[in-house]
């Protein structure tokens, strides 16, 4: 049935808001002041630079892509902009605002060695009003690589040190975030999903930081702009090469080589970088030194076409990301597996001669993971996801400096999940599905110190046949008490109708096909509830604080009672997680320093049987230091800790009764089994987890080479942290033992 | 001073925790669980039961047998009490003994129900209420009822049953099929009667026949190929051995019906494996109030075959 009524509600409250700003200013004799920040070196965009109009004592930050907008500014004047960030001296530009017109200003910053001193100097120790969204972090690929590395950057191991945010361990990059399993996570380049994110058994992610420009991460309280996952987003924006020079990057880890090549083209720029494992070596020592003969590559690239003869304040951009894993045990009784993910996109950006940017996306994706079984006793199994998206964004600024924002997006996805049975006959169990989804909201800027930023999400249909609409509203808001205190909350509801099918017990999981969430099945979805506040305590010292509540219905968790062969593989299943985060940080040039505590407390609940998800640590603290040692050298240490994760203890055997030839009378007599019985699910909890690392690095030129070292210590004081238990042997296996690694990085 | 703290921060971690690891311990205690099996079958009036314990030593040789527990089937308006006894059987040439209850003069009739009820000397009570199998008789209409068959053109035998109604397929019955070949082998001076299973097919894979076996599934027909039929003869008789030592009896047909408890037990501990599933845990099934176990019927029906002689002939029988 067509979604008639909230489809008129959803469009009502477009119209509304976009003929009645909330928050609007007289208009007379004013103009607008539009511009973009970049590193004047290697032209990228630089997101977060701070932007503050000194006449006007009022500042703000540039977005994801570099751009910032300050509209209503008295006109036929002239102003000095101030623009600095971290890493870069900082400019001042007179800038001449025309009336009623937008002025466009192009600011390229000058990296510096020497620049915390240059940007404290400007910062008020105020928190910005335009930050409404609750649950953010900006994170920029510069910062992540002062910080101990495991082999190599990483972002996922890097995200890990944010409060709210669960790893199970050294062996795998796999997060969860705020009590949410790991199918929840939405992990996007260039606006286009990465289905399966992980090299290596997951110990890996798949996207190389040397593509990275920043990353978007939201544990929470995500506006309308985002859709189909429940727990988080990570939105992770690539480079896009250097428009004035040719350069070019290589490096060495003991686990992969990789370059990266980068240079000017007519109107624009590209990059390509790419990497390749050439060694197991160091895997055996996260593998408790079994060899897992895994190979992989992952390769990247960007091309950017930006003419403006042909269409002013326009970007034309053109992207794409292959990775493939391969284990191969050259052994016909040992099965094979491989996986791989693709992406190739399109995007135009363009600013016009309004305060509208638009966006205009296509992408193709897919993900194939494949088990082989050779001649071994495992069946084939192959999971083939394609997707085909289309999607229009825009972001208006009014006058009022409040903001309206929206969008379209037509997704077709086809899955394909091939199993074999015992014979080797092989059927598709998969499904395919369109989605069209519709998405608005407004940012309302400055009244009386309160801020929010409210939308909804429409979808008009799920993606497996015969599904309603579902409307996904949310809020975020925020209100200054004093300029140093900022009490945010959000409020939403989230959907989800793609999920994986894996046992979330498995410790290695090779084979996480994903798939359509099921005819009979409702789509999941999860409230969020989030409050907090940050304290600006000094011009050094922040202090952010936040509690959530979280309620996840439908979730599609496998069916351990389906005894026969048309039982559904998957039942729903509901979950709850709360908690509270602390993250304390201290910037005191040469030292930075971060402590988060988060306490946090999830349940699922499948049929009458409720447990803590494997994930479920109840206390954790993160702490790290990064001291600038001067003359090229910095060191960084951190030290994780998580309280221990819990795990279902074995509560002895019954001997089962196994019928395989009920033709034969004797069996009945002859065919018991030990069977294994479990106590409680989850109900134990293993050892806490805690580990150090330390880092040593030293940047130095070297002729025409810029070369930087790092000296990594994992594990520092040998922590035996637990692994796994083999129940076959009786063995604790534990997990990283103290591991030395060394990187060079060579630019060009 | 700061990097003082920063020195101090690293050492002190490193002093606190490098010996720090804490024990795992991966079991409870030992969880009390009882076990009832006990499969009716319709072609037999003695029937058994076995009532076994949880155990905590998977290496143990012990038995886990309840031994004193009173049992009672209750069907059609009476009582049958289960006595104790001790069965003989060889199990991979091994003579085994196996403790267990049984009951005489037991043959379950249709559409009854029929309940158990075990009281364990621990005070445990094992419950368990079932329906018999609807089916009385069952037809083979249409099916082969000699090798190779007299249709022409087909290489396949085709045995297809239902009831009298033909409303067992729809019932979503179980059904367990097999096709045997009864022959004698002349030993010395003595016939010994034997008998062998023959697949529905063989699958050639990696330059190897390897024989599959009918599925036991909901479908109310099976099919064996006459080359499975023919690889099957030829591999009765021994290599070296004279082929006039053999004679072929006949071929029977049987399929177990299975009432609906024992379909869902079999499917879980047997073929949960054979479908397309995702499931990656053997799933526990059991219809015991109080505890594990099994207690479910079946019925059996057999339809004869007889062998063309001059088939027989062509492989020298």
């Amino acid at each position: 049935m067509f979604p008639g009524k909230a489809l008129y509600n959803f469009f009502f409250t477009l119209i509304l808001f976009s003929l009645i700003p909330f928050n609007s200013s007289k208009s007379q004799s004013v103009g607008t002041l539009r511009g973009i920040v970049t590193d004047s070196l290697t032209t990228e965009v630089l997101p977060y630079a701070n932007v503050y109009v000194q006449e006007l004592k009022s500042g703000t930050h540039t977005d994801n892509r570099g751009y910032f907008i300050f509209t209503s500014m008295p006109s036929k004047k002239e102003y000095a902009i101030i623009i600095s960030f971290v890493g870069y001296i900082t400019q001042i530009k007179k800038v001449y605002v025309n009336e009623e017109k937008i002025t466009h200003v192009n600011v390229g910053l000058v990296p510096t060695d020497i620049t915390m001193k240059t940007v404290e100097k400007i910062e008020k120790r105020e928190t910005p009003a335009d930050n409404i969204q609750i649950s953010s972090q900006n994170i920029l690929i510069k910062d992540l690589e002062t910080l101990p590395k495991g082999v190599e950057t990483d972002i996922f191991r890097s995200l890990q040190l944010i409060a709210g945010v669960q790893s199970t361990g050294d062996v795998s990059a796999r997060y969860y975030v705020r009590g949410g399993a790991g199918n929840e996570n939405l992990i996007l380049l260039n606006d286009a999903p990465i289905y399966n994110p992980f090299h290596a058994l997951g110990i890996f992610s798949v996207i190389d930081p040397e593509i990275i420009n920043n990353i978007n991460f939201y544990k929470g309280g995500f506006n309308s702009q985002y859709s189909s996952r429940l727990s988080s987003v990570m939105n992770i924006a690539t480079k896009d090469g250097n428009k004035n020079n040719f350069g070019a990057t290589a490096a060495l880890s003991e686990l992969t080589g990789k370059m990266s090549v980068q240079g000017p083209i007519p109107y624009g720029s590209f990059i390509v970088t790419a990497r390749k494992t050439y060694s197991n070596e160091i895997l055996k020592k996260f593998l408790n030194n079994r060899n897992v003969p895994i190979d992989f590559y992952d390769a990247s690239f960007k091309l950017n076409y930006s003419n403006p003869d042909f269409a002013p304040i326009s970007k034309f951009t053109f992207f794409g990301f292959t990775s493939k894993d391969v284990i191969d045990y050259q052994d016909q009784l040992r099965p094979n597996f491989n996986w791989s993910n693709s992406i190739i996109g399109a995007n135009w950006f363009h600013a016009g001669d309004t305060p509208l940017f638009s966006e205009v996306t296509l992408y193709y994706c897919r993900f194939v993971g494949e088990e082989l079984p050779n001649l071994s006793n495992v069946r084939y199994k192959q999971n083939d996801l394609r997707d085909i998206t289309a999607k229009v964004d825009f972001h208006y600024v009014y006058d009022s400096k409040d903001e309206l924002y929206g969008g379209l997006k037509i997704t077709d996805i086809d899955s394909k999940l091939y199993l074999a049975n015992s014979v080797g006959y092989i059927k598709d169990v998969g499904a395919r599905g369109s989605s069209i989804s519709l998405y608005t909201g407004y940012k309302l800027i400055g009244i009386d110190n309160l801020n929010a930023d409210f939308g909804t999400r429409l979808n008009l249909t799920r993606l497996s046949a015969g599904g309603s609409y579902f409307v996904e509203p949310r809020i975020n808001f925020n209100y200054k008490l004093v300029p140093s205190i900022n009490f945010k909350a959000a409020w939403g509801i989230y959907q989800q109708d793609l999920t994986t099918v894996s046992d979330e017990n498995e410790i290695i999981s090779l084979f996480e096909p994903w798939i359509i969430t099921p005819e009979y099945l409702k789509p999941s979805s999860a409230v969020h509830y989030i409050g907090g506040f940050d304290f600006i305590l000094s011009d050094k010292t922040k202090i952010n604080v936040e509690g959530y509540y979280k309620l996840m219905h439908n979730l599609a968790v496998l069916n351990e009672q389906k005894f026969k062969p048309d039982d559904h593989d998957l039942v729903d299943a509901s979950g709850k997680s709360y908690g509270a985060e602390l993250t304390i940080t201290h910037n005191e040039e040469p030292v930075s320093i971060q402590l988060s505590y988060a306490y946090s407390w999830s349940t699922k609940t499948v049929g009458y049987t409720e447990y803590h998800p494997r994930y479920d640590s109840r206390q954790a603290i993160k702490f790290f230091i990064t001291y600038d040692l001067g003359n090229g050298w910095s060191a960084s240490a951190i030290w994780d800790y998580n309280s221990g994760m819990p795990y279902t203890q074995y509560a002895g055997y019954y001997d089962k009764l196994y019928l395989s030839n009920l033709f034969d009378a004797s069996e009945f007599f002859t065919s018991s089994e030990p069977y294994r019985l479990y106590a409680s699910r989850n109900a134990a909890r293993l050892p806490d987890y805690h580990r150090q690392d330390l880092n040593v690095s030293k940047k130095l030129n070297l002729f025409f080479l810029k070369l930087n070292i790092d000296l990594n210590l994992l594990n520092v004081y040998n922590r035996k942290n637990f692994f796994y238990f083999d129940a076959n042997t009786g063995e604790r296996v534990n997990m990283l033992p103290f591991l030395p690694t060394i990187n060079v990085r060579a630019e060009l | 001073m700061k990097k003082l703290i920063f020195v101090l921060f690293a050492v002190v971690a490193m002093v606190f925790f490098v010996t720090c690891s804490e024990e795992f311990e991966p079991n409870a205690s030992v969880k009390e669980v009882y076990v009832l099996n006990c499969i009716l079958r319709g072609d037999t009036t003695v029937q058994y039961a076995i009532v076994s314990g949880s155990f905590g030593d998977i290496n143990s040789q012990n038995q886990y047998f309840v031994n004193g527990a009173k049992i009672v089937i209750s069907y059609n308006d009476s009582i049958f009490v289960m006595r104790d006894t001790i069965v003989n059987h060889s199990n991979a040439g091994k003579n085994l003994v196996t403790n267990c209850y049984y009951v005489k003069n037991l043959r379950p009739v249709i559409n009854k129900t029929i309940g158990i009820e075990a009281k364990l000397p621990s005070g445990a009570l094992l419950r368990s209420v079932s329906q018999t199998l609807k089916v009385n008789a069952v037809y083979f209409y249409g099916s082969d009822n000699i090798i190779p068959p007299k249709k022409k053109n087909t290489d396949y035998l085709v045995y297809i049953w239902d009831d009298l109604g033909g409303t067992l397929k729809n019932r979503n019955s179980f059904f367990v099929p097999r096709l045997q070949i009864f022959y004698t082998e002349r030993i010395g001076n003595k016939l010994e009667n034997k008998e062998i299973q023959v697949p529905s097919y063989y699958l050639g894979q990696g330059g190897q026949s390897i024989p599959i076996y009918p599925e036991a599934s909901h479908d109310n027909y099976a099919k064996f190929t006459l080359e499975a039929v023919t690889k099957t003869l030829k591999s009765i008789i021994a290599p070296n051995n004279d082929q006039n030592n053999y004679s072929i009896v006949k071929a029977v047909f049987s399929v177990l019906i299975l009432d609906e408890n024992l379909t869902k037990y079999y499917i879980a501990t047997q073929t949960y494996l054979e479908g397309f599933t995702v499931s990656l845990a053997e799933p526990d099934f059991t219809n015991i109030e109080g505890g594990k176990g099994i207690f479910g019927n079946y019925v059996k029906f057999n339809y004869e075959v007889t062998f063309d002689k001059d088939y027989l002939s062509s492989m020298g029988f």
